[in-house]
């Protein structure tokens, strides 16, 4: 007996049918993993020979393996298309139907094909691009959590594609409407929701479009968020978005459902025709239609919102994007249909173009009526929290701290005056008579309102003295989440990209532990002043995200937190490869092969003692005549092209308590008998651009492992008695 | 079993089956007729679960057969539009059908290709119309099928191997009791092979019966006297066609032929001839008392056809 909903056989069937597409992209897909990993291998091969320093080149999993984008824009349609293609002729549509196979049965079998192979091809791919770089020992580095992160996420949108192909195919039946229909259902519903979203936002100053609830944002749906992304900030980092895949996975699992529903009830005589039938038909005219029709819709509503008449030329626009929405709707039917006649008969549904463009025009005007009407008076409110406006919206403090509720009289009173106020007031008098915008959310009755507000001084101050008198802040800034799996917590180190995961997270418990035995005053001190005496040695970047938003907060890495400052120096060190300060200083020294290049060194102390805690900033920066060094330092220049390295080090004797730095730099720790050292340099050689990281570890403390490469015999060789001595840097 | 109670099955505003009763008893092979768009085609297509009735219930062995796997998988259905999977061999049709059917016969379907002299492993698209159709068929036969189902099938068949599907789709009936269900325009194509005939026009059953009552029930008689004659002198029999040119007569009759011609013989004529009818005019006189013009029901062209056949 043939099992109902998945039939192994048939699945195996499906896969021999993908075989030739399947196996074609995951060739491409894999050569292209291979092949970019030895491109950019052979394109940094040339700068090596002259590298001062050479660590791990850091790589965005994006640009390891690109073609993972194809993955739901081309290969997920490509394969779901083609195993059902059976529903776009007729014959082979009986054929599958007539199959002694549940309709569910088929449709499981057949899709289950198609996510196997994008599958095999996006994760698979993804990880051959991983490990390609292990024949490159050393030369790489990358996240494997974000590597696996940017290929499950490819998946999952690719499976989102595929299901919602899926639908198009079995709500039409020729390729051309397949196509066009799978397209609406990814776009439509969120484009109309979106322009819908805007207009009301444009009409209402009042109100905060980033506290809409969820479904509002695109930036959820992953395909949407990337192509919007894409032409709004042109970053891609949505792929990394945990909310933003489990959104699109749901979503996806929704139209797999549905498409699963459509193929049960699918009628095998709609194959090959546009439209199973007139209404459905005249239902996929209009939606493209009126997708158009967002235009001018916006062109109208914001004309009337914003209080002018439409200029003739405004008109005569309207007029023309009207008119080619009718052409919209005649040529989406003459393509589906490929006959004129059907034009004929498509006409009536005409019609409900205008009617279609006046129903959202009136929801428009009715949802702006109901966000302005909304007044309520410091009786009605029982509660204000203050959502934006002392601290970013994406600040973690903020963040918790908004969720703590205000209910004093003053509190609600300032609320209720501040969004009268911002609703009777234009938003240039409210800037010029000098009030603070916040957004709160306000609670009257069950639910909470999120609304920009105008407060005065007075108003500010009295939410502020209100929210201090609460004992909120102090928890907030004193139990800091704690990180693990599932917590939600990310950190980053700014600098230290060869930290793992894992000395993160035990970085960041370390400062959390420490942060308890510094007490709420001196923590939130350390916070408010970021650079102080010390500039930072780097920053820890504390992203937590809970119920799909996320907050960050930033905490520098300074001495003043002396433990965390200690287990970050300790990790650094631990997780730099064995190097020492001789090859490090050879590596320097290498720089002399640098024609096009000017350095700028410099050296800060930290304390009174020498070589007790001090940096060591090295720049190079792009320019420069062939063969000749430069040595920038405070705006003076002095010929290093022919000197040897001992000349520089000596240099670096006389400039212990220096200041800033510019540019990239070297870092010399010394700490607890080991010194830490970081280069990193953004620098021009031969019109190239190239960065790079590299660590060492200096056992014992520096004079001491300057002694060592003073002692050489292979530098003795080398330089002779150039080298500098001991004695030279303990002076 | 088969049985169609009041089966319809439109399409937009076009009834192709119009409330259709049939029933089709098991080992039965069971020919229909009728004109294009007459729903045959359709009939099949609802019988096989391709398409799901509007109204009415069409059932195999008691069971429904839409979504029903249990009962398709003793089905195998040739259409009259022939699917294969682009680029295809036998052998990889075949490799479809083993994953979709369960009792399909591998062996079977080697024996039938030998016999048909196909290359199975040569695209089925470089086959010619006759040769994909005669594929089609290695492959119902092959899935062991108790309910077989030929939608044209004999179109584009020569002579030899038409007797050839025949004589195969006769020893599935007659070994394995299977029921067979063959379409054609063509009544003299069924007329050799078919237990029970069916017309189908306008998307209803207009005659159904035995193929040997059609053709024993009715008779030609030829008759001649010396005297003049009328059809009155006749009356008592049950004459469906008189034709009579001066003493000559010829008539159709339908009933018992020993007794009509016992009869006639009583009667002392010069010429007494019973002949045989053809299927195609048992049905046209069949068609007639029902009130209906054969030509028109099987459409001019299938009837041309018919005659240049015979």
């Amino acid at each position: 007996m043939k099992r109902k909903l998945f039939d192994k056989d048939l699945y195996l069937e499906a896969m021999r049918q993908l075989r030739t597409p399947g196996i074609f992209f995951l060739v491409v897909n894999a050569l292209a993993a291979i092949l970019i990993t030895m491109g950019r291998w052979v394109t940094e091969l040339e700068f090596v020979a002259n590298r001062p320093g050479m660590l791990p080149l850091t790589w965005d999993p994006m640009i390891m393996q690109p073609l993972l984008f194809t993955g739901f824009f081309l290969i997920a349609p490509v394969l779901t298309l083609r195993i059902f293609n059976f529903t776009r002729d007729r014959k082979g549509s009986d054929f599958y139907h007539a199959l002694p196979e549940t309709r569910l049965c088929i449709f499981f079998s057949f899709y289950a094909a198609v996510l196997t192979y994008l599958t095999v091809i996006i994760m698979g791919t993804g990880i051959l691009a991983g490990l390609s770089t292990y024949f490159y020992p050393g030369w790489f580095q990358f996240s494997w959590a974000d590597l696996l992160t940017y290929a499950f996420s490819m998946l999952v949108t690719s499976f989102y594609v595929a299901a919602a192909v899926a639908c198009g195919t079995f709500l039409s039946g020729t390729a051309f409407t397949n196509i066009a229909v799978a397209l609406l259902l990814i776009f439509a519903p969120r484009l109309i929701l979106l322009v819908f979203t805007m207009n009301v936002g444009y009409a209402c100053p009042v109100l905060n479009t980033d506290y809409l609830p969820f479904v509002f944002s695109y930036q959820y749906n992953m395909v949407f968020g990337l192509v919007g992304n894409f032409f709004s900030s042109l970053s891609l980092n949505v792929v990394y978005s945990w909310p933003s895949i489990w959104y699109t996975l749901v979503i996806g699992v929704i139209y797999t459902a549905c498409a699963a529903l459509l193929f049960h009830f699918r009628k095998s005589e709609a194959a090959g025709v546009a439209a199973p039938n007139r209404f459905l038909g005249a239902v996929y005219r209009l939606t493209v239609t009126f997708v158009f029709c967002l235009i001018p819709i916006t062109l109208i509503f914001q004309s009337v919102k914003g209080g002018r008449s439409m200029s003739s030329v405004e008109i005569f626009q309207l007029v023309v994007l009207y008119i080619v929405a009718v052409i919209i709707f005649f040529a989406y039917e003459l393509i589906a249909s490929r006959k004129v006649a059907s034009l004929v008969k498509a006409l009536p549904s005409l019609v409900f173009v205008p009617v279609l463009n006046v129903a959202a025009l009136v929801v428009l005007f009715s949802v702006v009526s109901m966000v302005n009407g909304y007044r309520p008076e410091a009786s009605e409110i029982s509660a204000v929290r203050i959502v934006e406006g002392m601290g970013g919206s994406e600040d973690y403090f903020q963040q918790m701290i908004s969720k703590a509720d205000l209910k004093d009289e003053a509190c609600r009173k300032a609320a209720s005056e501040g969004l009268k106020r911002m609703l009777e007031m234009k938003q240039s008098s409210l800037y010029n008579e000098g009030y603070d915008m916040y957004t709160v959310a306000i609670k009257t009755g069950a639910g909470w309102k999120y609304r920009n507000i105008a407060l005065s001084d007075e108003e500010v101050l009295s939410l502020s003295e209100s929210l201090n008198g609460s004992d909120i802040i102090k928890d907030v800034y004193m139990n800091l989440p704690k990180a693990g799996m599932g917590s939600g917590v990310n950190v980053l180190t700014q600098d230290a990209a060869s930290l793992s995961t894992e000395d993160r997270m035990n970085l960041y418990e370390t400062m959390r532990q420490e942060v308890q035995e510094m007490g709420f005053d001196a923590w939130y001190r350390y916070l408010q002043t970021f650079y102080g005496e010390n500039v930072p040695l780097d920053t820890m970047v504390v992203t937590v995200t809970r119920s799909g938003k996320s907050g960050s907060f930033r905490v520098p890495i300074k001495p003043e937190m002396p433990k965390t400052f200690e287990r970050y120096c300790a990790l650094r060190i631990a997780g730099t490869g064995v190097d020492n300060a001789l090859a490090f200083i050879e590596r320097l020294n290498k720089a002399d092969n640098y024609t096009y290049a000017n350095m700028t060194v410099s050296v800060w102390d930290y304390t009174e003692k020498p070589y007790e805690q001090f940096y060591l900033t090295y720049a190079i920066s792009g320019g420069g005549e062939p063969g000749v060094f430069y040595n920038q330092y405070n705006g003076d220049k002095a010929p290093l092209g022919t000197q040897p390295m001992s000349d520089l080090l000596k240099e670096l004797s006389g400039m212990k308590s220096e200041g800033s730095a510019i540019g990239s730099r070297i870092i010399m720790i010394q700490f607890n008998g080991a010194a830490y050292s970081r280069y990193y340099s953004d620098s021009d050689t031969e019109d190239n651009y190239f960065n790079e990281d590299m660590c060492f570890r200096v056992e014992g403390d520096l004079p001491k492992a300057l002694e060592l490469f003073d002692s050489d015999p292979k530098y003795r060789e080398k330089y002779g008695d150039d080298v500098p001595a001991v004695t030279e840097y303990a002076e | 079993m088969i049985q169609a109670e009041k089966l319809v099955k439109k399409f937009d505003e076009y009834t192709a089956l119009n409330g259709i009763d049939c029933t089709i008893q098991k080992g039965c092979i069971y020919g229909m007729v009728g004109s294009n768009g007459a729903g045959k085609s359709t009939f099949l297509r609802l019988i096989t679960g391709v398409y799901r009735p509007d109204s009415g219930t069409v059932k195999v062995d008691g069971e429904t057969v839409f979504d029903n796997p249990a009962v398709k998988a003793r089905m195998a259905f040739v259409p009259d539009d022939l699917y294969f999977l682009n680029g295809s061999t036998m052998d990889r049709m075949a490799k479809c059908y083993k994953a979709a059917y369960p009792q399909f016969d591998e062996k079977r379907y080697r024996f039938l290709a030998d016999s048909f002299r196909l290359t199975t492993n040569r695209p089925i698209h470089t086959f010619s119309k006759g040769m994909k159709r005669q594929a089609s068929i290695i492959f119902a036969l092959s899935c062991r099928p108790d309910y077989m189902f030929f939608d044209e099938t004999f179109d584009g068949l020569d002579p030899v191997m038409r007797n050839l599907v025949k004589g195969l789709i006769c020893e599935d009936v007659e070994d394995k009791q299977a029921t067979a269900i063959i379409t054609s325009h063509s009544l003299r194509e069924l007329e050799d092979i078919c237990d029970q005939l069916a017309l189908l026009h306008e998307g209803g059953v207009v005659l159904e019966s035995d193929v040997q009552n059609l053709k024993t029930g009715l008779f030609k008689v030829q008759v001649a006297f010396l005297q003049p004659f009328t059809q009155e002198q006749f009356t008592g029999m049950d004459i469906q066609h008189f034709e009579q040119n001066g003493s000559v007569a010829q008539m159709i009759v339908r009933g018992n032929r020993d007794e009509a011609v016992a009869r006639l013989r009583a009667m002392e004529p010069v010429i007494l001839d019973v002949l045989p009818l053809s299927l195609e005019e048992v049905f046209t006189y069949e068609m007639k008392a029902l009130g209906y013009s054969f030509q028109d029901v099987l459409g001019k062209e299938a009837v041309s056809d018919e005659k240049k056949a015979v």
